[in-house]
């Protein structure tokens, strides 16, 4: 089945990939997300050159929202319209503010990429908590929430665990 | 290709929200009541309105009542989502912007003139069933940096817009220091209401305040009704609401003198329950999770009790607060997410738990 089926047909999901296939996991992914209103955090790269990526890649973003997690942590930024600034990838309680103002809105999509580097900074127990009210949130809103992963050796367990918050766990094929 | 044709399914069953924003795609200047109506599951056109009436009743019929009341709710909390009509995506993103900037809740509970009164900081009054019952002293406790002098300032400018006469006590910052937090936090006609009379800050030192309380102390010679009242607050002023900053800083000049600084307490305690002000007495602990006040019986004593959390984590900090007791009414016990927003003060998010281990 391909990516955009399976999207089609889930509302919570977390999309699997490797170091290899990340970056046409995230091409992909907001390619088909870009087709209606789609709200993109970054827990890696900044908004910046993200944006410079996708563009490069030919992925239109006319529709997509940012929330960008990383570029405080470097310097003093004010947010745009095209990009909130939360303070850092640890501050869970101000981007989960920040997401229930942007769940009021319909937006049909909502991106993490992704939730393996958020686990690296954050308290595991406290992303399982976050994630699982965000996916009820984003339920009730009707906004389909889609968790990127990047899996190694030593992150298998907790993307498993992560999986059970889901509809569907995806493992990301290229050309799909 | 095949994304396309995947595409193109998706479209046809479009979400109403999906629906808005095609309509608004197609024709932004469409009339409202056109688009409404096509907001509406295009599945069963020939629905007819009996039909869809007994359809309801029997939905209704068959729907457990609490189930109905959750989706009742569940409409509430998403308005945006039923009633969004944004003109553009620009729009979304701007009102976003806006929202994220100047968070404005409804103030559902009177901030004065009944039995209960309010706080007048957004969000903190959801907390609370009825209010807080007037006259109540309310010990506010939190860590440096929390939050608890911006609280007091905040509800004591509510209080005084909304026609109370109000006086906040400092022991610590000089009044022109406060005042220029408070224009900071957009409390910007803090000198009209001093002007107005409604206003008042003093500065008392603690020191000072030390020295009385030995005097009187030696006075009473063991007798515990000491008239606190001269000490604090001025004879010409009866203030609806007082605010002390802080309990502290009495403990801190009364080093030493543990037994002085508990029967001053109790005395202050007495006072205020004595007067139909609302009080609010600052307790600044390091770790409030262990410790609400320097003597551990100032919690007790007090009608209420708010804490201010401001928990580290990592390289951040995250804020919390949490009503951990209010004699005399209602109140959700659950600790909440907290902002202080460089224009607005204090933001308390009623609805949002914290993703911290506090």
């Amino acid at each position: 089945m391909s990516l955009a089926n399976q999207i089609a047909e889930n509302g919570t999901m977390i999309i699997i990939s490797d170091e290899s296939t990340y970056k046409a996991t995230l091409k992909d992914t907001l390619k088909i997300a870009t087709q209606d209103l789609c709200c993109y955090v970054t827990f890696n790269k900044t908004c910046s050159s993200l944006g410079d990526f996708f563009k490069k890649n030919g992925v239109p973003l006319k529709n997509v929202k940012f929330i960008d997690a990383i570029t405080r942590t470097i310097k003093d930024v004010e947010s745009t319209q095209d990009c909130t600034y939360i303070s850092s990838p640890e501050s869970l309680t101000e981007l989960a503010i920040v997401l229930k103002k942007h769940l009021e809105f319909p937006f049909k999509y909502l991106i993490f990429d992704s939730v393996t580097d958020l686990i690296t900074y954050a308290d595991v127990n406290n992303v399982k908590k976050f994630i699982k009210s965000i996916s009820y949130q984003c339920g009730e809103a009707k906004c389909k929430l889609i968790l990127i992963a990047v899996e190694n050796s030593d992150n298998k367990a907790m993307i498993r665990t992560l999986g059970t918050f889901v509809d569907a766990t995806i493992t990301y094929q290229k050309n799909q | 290709m095949k994304e396309q044709e995947n595409s193109d399914a998706d479209l046809s069953e479009q979400t109403s929200a999906e629906d808005i924003k095609l309509k608004i795609q197609q024709n932004p200047a469409e009339p409202k009541h056109e688009r409404k109506h096509k907001t509406k599951p295009t599945a069963q056109p020939q629905k007819t309105a009996e039909h869809s009436s007994i359809e309801d009743i029997k939905t209704k019929l068959h729907k457990n009542p609490a189930e109905h009341k959750r989706e009742q709710k569940t409409k509430q909390t998403h308005p945006a989502q039923e009633t969004a009509e944004p003109s553009s995506f620009e729009d979304i993103k701007k009102k976003l912007q806006q929202n994220i900037a100047e968070p404005k809740r409804e103030q559902k509970i009177p901030i004065t003139g009944g039995d209960y009164i309010g706080t007048g900081v957004p969000g903190i009054d959801e907390l609370f069933t009825l209010g807080i019952p007037k006259g109540s002293s309310v010990l506010v406790v939190g860590g440096p940096g929390s939050g608890k002098t911006i609280f007091c300032l905040q509800t004591l400018y509510q209080a005084a817009k909304a026609g109370e006469k109000v006086f906040y006590i400092t022991l610590e910052e000089s009044p022109d220091r406060l005042k220029s937090h408070m224009k900071d936090f957009g409390m910007h006609d803090i000198e009209e209401l001093e002007r107005k009379g409604k206003f008042l800050i003093k500065k008392f030192s603690p020191i000072d305040i030390t020295r009385q309380i030995d005097a009187m102390l030696e006075q009473a010679k063991g007798e515990l009704l000491i008239d606190l009242k001269p000490l604090l607050i001025p004879n010409s002023f009866e203030p609806d609401r007082v605010a002390v900053d802080s309990l502290s800083a009495i403990a801190a000049a009364l080093f030493g003198k543990e037994e002085s600084y508990r029967l001053y307490i109790e005395q202050l305690f007495t006072l205020l329950h004595e007067t139909t002000a609302t009080s609010f007495l600052i307790s600044e602990t390091p770790d409030p999770t262990q410790k609400l006040s320097v003597s551990g019986a100032e919690e007790f004593l007090a009608d209420g009790v708010l804490i201010f959390y401001n928990v580290r984590h990592g390289n951040v900090r995250e804020s919390a607060f949490e009503v951990l007791k209010m004699r005399g009414s209602g109140f959700k016990k659950k600790i909440v997410a907290l902002q202080i927003n460089a224009e607005d003060g204090i933001i308390v998010y009623p609805e949002q738990e914290v993703f911290t281990s506090i």
